[in-house]
């Protein structure tokens, strides 16, 4: 009989779902990444009731850790043992990886990361600020204008023989330079190419701002998946970048270890509520809590009738 | 004319303004407290590059112009380098160009404040003047206790909640009391109120220090009330500033003696010196000075923080990571705007104290919920 512990990570661009086994932490028996598509519920449901098809039990779950820009919502609904932010996780899916892993560069959908360790411990990390230039939804955009498969968008980028050079500090100026050379006749191999270059150079100028990049470095969100980027970074910094085997859904990976500390430790069952609370009518309503001046906006998640979860007050008397 | 007058939000300091221009005579209008209506009023008559504590004010004025204010208090009027000096200007010509006939008013520790009241009451004393300031000072100095009393022992509170009630409670009592005879015996009442909060020291608690723009340090709405929130994340916070601080800091005399003497404001610029040589406006030279000074401290880690194309504060900012690497001590910066979206923000600051956590307390358990 196997058991497992989940970990989810809802993101901007893609929802993933990890079943890790409980006794090793390398061997994923499911590793779902669902495009997100603005509706973290949604997403989530389609993913447990993928694994509830698969013949999963909830009863087998040990436990559930989730990370992600929606996690305080996802795991107050499922019931999660763990709900942690992106880079802790990431940085926990890194070290679980290659225990000596010095540095991480993550590139997601709406946020690009770079974490520094040091013998297994985080001890500098950085995140793109306002903008989002030099992220995963970028390069999407710029894919679709170019009529090219987000897929195949590396595979592109290598068979240009010169990039062309495109100003990477803002979206909306590069597209316009885009235009620009595409008009002068670069093709779309090297137009390409030169939006890796530019999307790389922008991560280092903006994220890793002079931070000390030293090997092994893991790369790693859905980004990774493009060749072209990794061939960016690897001539702008002169490294090798090594990508995880499960490279696409790291945070997840991370959050599941993460629910496994988190029940080792405090040596009490898990408190995920099955794979059917998903497919249970939701309700997510904004409630005034009018019990003192605070006047706090709690969030409040009915299922099936029945109020599961509330938070969002100052005081903690909702959060139980 | 009756002369109504109003003033800016900062945080909940208008407890003790409320208090200062009502005894000079004034009729006070508070505006409404700081919401998203007053963000989006400041952002609709603001220059797009306007930075967000200026939207944030104009907004709070026209409510409170809009509650029937003819004169508008400008809390240390026109001084400093970066463009807060010349917000005084905008502000008049903004509200002249939308309708809004109002006078401006300083409210500074100068001559010309005494000037400017004088004609608005010209009964008034210096001698009632003088005590009325006095009333205030002592009143800001027990603002600032009750502040930063929440603020300690936050992380510690067992019952949560408990350090933002006790701070609630003392507020409104501080509001209520003018004569200044009951103010002793208020400041009594709560050091023993916040000594009575049940508190577990066995916590894994993580101290840091807040440096950067002075108005996001205080107004928690455009910080998305960061202090809660890492209050109840165990960091145990401290301002590198006090208001009371920044409304002499303008004097001259002040500025004389920090030149010369070994005052506190001395040994930030002797530290900051290395990296920025002189004033540029703003508090860029005392957040890095600051952020040294924590270190000495014994702090874990600094926040700094600054909206969005301030000046002062970017160059800051672009001088944090050297200053990280050279004393070694965690600076995080962030750049506030308009955003309201608390989830960008929030994971910065947990992924922030979690790094600092996990040096700190290797073995120990960490929070998985927070």
């Amino acid at each position: 009989m196997n058991q497992y512990y989940i970990g989810v990570d809802v993101g901007s661009v893609s929802t993933n779902i990890v079943l890790m086994d409980s006794k090793d932490n390398k061997k994923l028996s499911e590793a779902l990444y669902i495009r997100t598509n603005g509706q973290p519920l949604e997403s989530l449901k389609d993913g447990f009731k993928i694994l509830k098809d698969k013949g999963y039990s909830s009863e087998d779950i040990l436990g559930v850790g989730v990370t992600g820009s929606a996690r305080v919502l996802i795991g107050n609904i499922i019931g999660a043992d763990s709900i942690k932010n992106e880079i802790t996780a990431h940085a926990v899916a890194a070290i679980d990886v290659c225990p000596n892993v010095k540095t991480v560069i993550e590139i997601g959908g709406q946020d690009s990361k770079m974490i520094i360790l040091r013998e297994g411990v985080v001890v500098d990390f950085a995140m793109n600020t306002i903008c989002a230039a030099g992220t995963g939804s970028f390069l999407d955009q710029q894919a679709f204008r170019l009529n090219i498969p987000i897929e195949e968008f590396g595979e592109f980028a290598l068979r240009a023989d010169e990039p062309v050079r495109i100003a990477g500090r803002c979206t909306v100026f590069a597209e316009t330079d885009m235009v620009h050379k595409q008009q002068e006749g670069a093709t779309k191999e090297q137009i390409v190419a030169g939006l890796c270059e530019a999307l790389a150079r922008n991560y280092l100028n903006n994220v890793a701002k002079g931070k000390s990049i030293q090997e092994p470095i893991l790369f790693q969100g859905g980004v990774a998946f493009n060749k072209g980027i990794k061939n960016a970074f690897e001539k702008e910094l002169g490294v090798q970048l090594v990508i995880p085997e499960h490279f696409n859904v790291m945070g997840a990976l991370g959050s599941g270890i993460l629910a496994k500390e988190a029940i080792h430790e405090t040596n009490k069952p898990t408190i995920f509520k099955g794979f059917d609370i998903m497919q249970k009518n939701h309700r997510l309503k904004r409630v005034d809590c009018r019990d003192c001046s605070n006047a706090c906006e709690l969030t409040e998640v009915t299922v099936a009738g029945e109020i599961v979860a509330k938070w969002g007050d100052r005081c903690g008397k909702w959060q139980k | 004319m009756q002369v109504k007058i109003t003033f800016p939000h900062a945080g909940e300091y208008y407890v003790v303004f409320k208090d200062l221009l009502s005894n000079l005579g004034y009729e006070v209008v508070v505006p409404p407290p700081t919401s998203q209506k007053t963000l989006d009023i400041g952002i609709k008559y603001s220059p797009a590059q306007a930075c967000l504590p200026f939207k944030i004010t104009l907004g709070n004025l026209i409510e409170g112009i809009e509650k029937g204010a003819n004169v508008v208090g400008m809390i240390g009027g026109k001084t400093g380098i970066c463009r807060l000096a010349y917000y005084s200007e905008m502000y008049q010509k903004i509200l002249a160009d939308n309708g809004y006939q109002v006078e401006l008013l300083a409210v500074k520790v100068k001559k010309e404040f005494w000037v400017n009241v004088r004609k608005h009451h010209p009964t008034l004393t210096l001698r009632q003047f003088m005590k009325t300031i006095r009333d205030f000072w002592q009143k800001l100095i027990i603002f600032e206790l009750i502040r930063e009393r929440s603020l300690e022992l936050r992380p510690y509170e067992i019952n949560k909640g408990d350090c933002t009630r006790m701070k609630q409670r003392f507020l409104r009592e501080l509001e209520q009391t003018s004569e200044s005879s009951r103010l002793k015996a208020l400041k009594q009442e709560i050091i023993k109120g916040f000594d009575s909060i049940s508190i577990d020291t066995k916590r894994n608690v993580i101290k840091l220090g807040l440096v950067g723009e002075f108005f996001l340090l205080i107004d928690q709405f455009s910080t998305l009330n960061m202090e809660e929130f890492l209050g109840n994340n165990g960091v145990f916070l401290k301002h590198s500033l006090r208001f009371s601080e920044f409304f002499v800091g303008s004097l001259k005399q002040k500025r004389f003696l920090d030149n010369y003497l070994p005052t506190h404001n001395n040994k930030v610029y002797k530290l900051a010196k290395k990296y920025i040589t002189r004033p540029i406006g703003g508090h860029a030279r005392e957040s890095i000075g600051e952020a040294i000074v924590f270190k000495q401290k014994g702090y874990d880690g600094v926040i700094h923080l600054y909206p969005f194309s301030c000046m002062p504060e970017v160059v800051a900012g672009s001088i944090a990571p050297k200053v990280s690497s050279d004393w070694g001590i965690p600076i995080l910066s962030i750049c506030m705007d308009e955003h309201t979206g608390q989830a960008g923000f929030q994971t910065r600051l947990e992924a922030f104290t979690d790094m600092i956590k996990r040096k700190k307390y290797p073995s120990t358990a960490v929070d998985y919920k927070n």
